[in-house]
């Protein structure tokens, strides 16, 4: 990564910077377009352990393993993978309280063509909420790295899941 | 089966046990959903194990991510052939994963109906399907 693309400002940098600042160093991930800048701004980070999963919950188990054995670590997927989680995020990061991080990209939202997608989207907020799990939506770069950094600081304080979705206002979104 | 006359059919809960007996060096144990657990349970508890309730198929995972976390500490994955099939990409992910690690083996033993194994040879976890 060049010296000039590290001092422009950029979310994905941001949050990788917050991902150091906390030692998240496991990044396990199902691919996804918009996210892959901060995808393989990871894989280029020796920091990081990073690594894609076949399934979301398969990643979640990974990362849950991890950090109840001492290393940090998050789920990177897009709203439609977050949607396969409720089961596992219930009865195993919820029920035994492990400080899980997810990012999530939002899609269905803000210009979506797909009608699935939409009511995909829509289903996101309430399966958290139901859960107590912590989330904010990133859509502006000016509190990007407030908002990354006290969620991932209040996860490993209080030892619960937590979330960040990201808006399309702040990412872009699928072009 | 009945017409090999040198095979026997194993137990499981006794399987477990012999595995939990021959561990000495604060091995994770990872139960997976259902009797998977209950063994584990029953063959005595342990602060290394975890009892994973729920979460169908990702015993494998956690054992994973605690192998990731800290590859010099042994790891097993005690698991279903159902919950095997649950995650079906798994032992593809795992190998080529954990070779740099070099922490995993995943070998699963089937039986009653048939025999399977799936030995992906790495020298570390090891990955017990029952049924």
């Amino acid at each position: 990564m060049s010296s000039a693309a590290e001092s422009a400002p950029s979310w994905h940098g941001i949050i990788r910077q917050a991902l150091k600042d906390h030692d998240v160093r496991l990044v396990t991930y199902v691919p996804d377009n918009v996210l892959r800048p901060l995808i393989d701004g990871c894989h280029a980070d020796p920091f990081f352990t990073t690594f894609a999963a076949a399934r979301e919950e398969e990643a979640i188990g990974i990362v849950a393993g991890a950090t109840m054995a001492g290393m940090r670590g998050i789920v990177l997927m897009q709203t439609s993978g977050f949607a396969t989680l409720p089961n596992v995020l219930a009865s195993l990061v919820v029920a035994s309280q492990i400080p899980v991080l997810m990012i999530v990209s939002e899609r269905g939202t803000l210009g979506e063509f797909n009608p699935g997608q939409a009511i995909v989207c829509r289903t996101m907020r309430p399966i958290l909420d139901s859960m107590g799990i912590e989330h904010h939506t990133m859509s502006r770069l000016d509190e990007a790295a407030f908002i990354a950094g006290r969620t991932m600081r209040q996860a490993f304080a209080t030892r619960w899941p937590a979330c960040l979705i990201l808006s399309p206002l702040l990412t872009g979104g699928r072009k | 089966m009945e017409d090999r006359r040198n095979t026997q059919v194993m137990n499981r809960a006794a399987l477990t046990r012999r595995v939990v007996g021959k561990l000495t060096k604060q091995e994770a144990v990872i139960g997976g959903i259902g009797n998977s657990n209950w063994d584990l349970w029953a063959a005595g508890h342990r602060a290394e194990n975890f009892y994973m309730l729920g979460s169908m198929g990702l015993a494998a995972p956690i054992a994973m991510g605690v192998a990731i976390a800290q590859p010099e500490r042994r790891v097993f994955a005690l698991e279903g052939d159902g919950s095997l099939l649950m995650v079906r990409f798994r032992q593809p992910i795992v190998g080529v994963l954990l070779h740099p690690i070099g922490v995993l083996l995943m070998t699963a033993i089937q039986w009653r109906s048939w025999w399977l194994h799936i030995t992906v040879g790495y020298p570390s976890t090891f990955c017990l399907a029952t049924r």
